[in-house]
């Protein structure tokens, strides 16, 4: 029965919960049982909740008792980055900086899904103070791939990749700077959103670049995902530079897309040039699927993205570097050389550099919409194009070494954070035994054309129901 | 490994110790200077012929002009 309620979608769980045919503690007790199975293995979580969840869950079955439902989240068990804050409770960010830091108030994400039901499991891993493609963590210990242990999970959202990936919760929240969602759902073989700048709530989270933060749902599923999506979204009084655009309903008419009149546009330079040839393979096969459901693959070339990719790590580090510039002056010794290094630079940067960074944000985005989007309805990129290295490899490796390797996880993802733009990460097969996945990326707020363009491959394939052998 | 710049190595030196009091050695003096670089040579080839129109940080009403 446990092993059953795990291997549920979180739509199909909610639909369980909801129907009677399984309680919210059942479904609880189910997650919990995975975790206690699975953390020695995979290290996902740092602080697991499980009193306060099944106290929770029993609330929610005695409010379905009398007939009241909270929401679409109904009695589904969800964990989140360690980096949203909840009044009373401390996080770490992955890191010593946050030592003793108690939040006086809670996330508006986090209001947003328990007023929706969702039952909260506990705080995942992440890479110290959400910098980091890889994931690692040399404070609480690195997170594990759990489809092979002594592989890297992507990162910065660690743990939210490899729970999620290995069923111990049926979604996650991550944040995405430069690819912290995407990467992590690539390589654990997730649906992963960047959304829009500014669709989701930042409120209570702890920044890294306020410029290019974003929070976003990581499932198993394109359905989940706009399921989380759906009860995120929306302007929040508590964050002015969340978006008042509306919000649709992402779910309704997932299916209802007509794939012959859909132009997708593929680069032809820059993208791949990093590619492993495994990966290019799983990532290729997946256009064939588009073009077998009768899509028009257009390729062509995407311009000068590696300045783009200068310009987006420029701003991370400025407003990293000035988040945590109290740390670096004064206790240097709470970071890890690796992380402590990236952030210095930050500091050297002529405020002239800057503005002018942040000042061609706008230009440059528009340009990139109206060139591109005038070929294309949607653009089709790797997720993560390089192998997935293991943990020792990084170990191993000397600074220079690791620097080009965490530059070359996130060699595809951050452009679009530079853009502003929704980017939905999609499972699309295998290369050495470890999660291949694309990202769709489509004009600022159309996440529910992509979740249709999503929905229509995960139709066509099988990817997303593939578990890890735990 | 980044070269060592004789004027721009000991500048950034000089500076990460005035203004934070953070001692880099040449090997993260010379890391920084190539990043620098990097960034400031983007800059300004991205900024070639474009008209700044918008706001500093009017990047919203940017991504509402372009939703559709």
């Amino acid at each position: 029965m446990m092993a059953d309620l795990i291997a549920l979608s979180l739509v199909e769980v909610a639909e369980a919960v909801r129907s009677k045919q399984a309680s919210a503690v059942e479904v609880t007790e189910a997650c919990l049982a995975a975790v206690e199975h699975a953390q020695p293995r995979l290290n996902c979580f740092v602080k697991l909740e499980a009193e306060r969840a099944l106290a929770a869950a029993r609330t929610l079955d005695d409010e379905l008792a009398r007939g009241h439902v909270r929401g679409p989240l109904h009695g589904v068990p969800l964990a989140h980055k360690d980096l949203l804050y909840r009044q009373g409770q401390p996080i770490t960010c992955g890191s010593k900086v946050l030592d003793g830091f108690v939040a006086n108030e809670t996330a508006s994400s986090l209001e947003r899904l328990e007023a929706a039901g969702a039952i909260y499991l506990g705080a995942l891993n992440m890479a110290e103070i959400a910098l980091g493609p890889s994931g690692r963590n040399e404070h609480v210990g690195h997170c594990h791939n759990p489809w092979k242990p002594d592989y890297i999970t992507g990162g910065s959202s660690s743990g939210s990749g490899a729970s999620v990936a290995a069923r111990l919760a049926y979604g996650a929240l991550g944040t995405d700077t430069g690819g912290s969602i995407r990467i992590p759902s690539a390589i654990c073989g997730l649906v992963g959103l960047k959304p829009t700048q500014g669709r989701v709530t930042r409120h209570g989270v702890m920044p890294l670049s306020s410029s290019l933060d974003n929070l976003g749902p990581m499932t198993r599923t394109i359905a989940d995902n706009a399921r989380l999506l759906g009860v995120l979204a929306g302007h929040d009084p508590r964050d002015p530079l969340s978006s008042t655009e509306p919000v649709p309903d992402y779910e309704a008419g997932l299916a209802a897309i007509d794939m012959t009149s859909l132009r997708i546009a593929v680069p032809t330079d820059y993208f791949y040039d990093v590619a492993d040839p495994s990966v290019t393979a799983a990532l290729l096969a997946s256009l064939d699927v588009y073009r077998d459901l009768g899509a028009t693959v257009i390729e062509t070339r995407f311009g000068d993205q590696e300045r783009i990719r200068h310009l987006t790590s420029l701003l991370i580090r400025v407003e990293g570097a000035s988040v945590h510039a109290r740390w670096l002056e004064n206790e240097p010794e709470l970071f890890s050389t690796e992380i402590r290094e990236r952030l210095e630079t930050g500091l050297y940067v002529p405020a002239v550099r800057y503005l002018e960074a942040l000042r061609l944000r706008g230009p440059l985005a528009r340009e990139f919409c109206e060139r591109m989007f005038a070929l294309a309805d949607v653009i089709h990129l790797p997720g993560v194009a390089i192998a997935t290295p293991s943990l020792a490899s990084l170990e191993d490796a000397v600074n220079t070494d690791a620097a080009r390797i965490n530059d070359r996880l996130a060699w595809c993802t951050r452009a679009v954070n530079y853009y502003g733009l929704p980017g939905l990460g999609v499972p699309c097969g295998f290369a050495n035994g470890l999660p291949v996945g694309f990202q769709l990326v489509g004009r600022p707020f159309s996440e529910a054309r992509l979740y249709q363009i999503g929905e229509a491959y995960q139709r066509a394939t099988d990817w997303y129901r593939q578990a890890p052998p735990l | 490994m980044p070269a060592y710049d004789p004027i721009i190595g000991p500048t950034i030196q000089a500076l990460a110790k005035a203004w934070y009091g953070i001692d880099l050695d040449p090997t993260r003096a010379a890391v920084v200077a190539t990043e620098l670089d990097a960034a400031t040579e983007a800059v300004r080839s991205l900024a070639g012929g474009i008209d700044y129109d918008s706001e500093p940080f009017g990047f919203a009403g940017v991504l509402d002009a372009l939703k559709s």
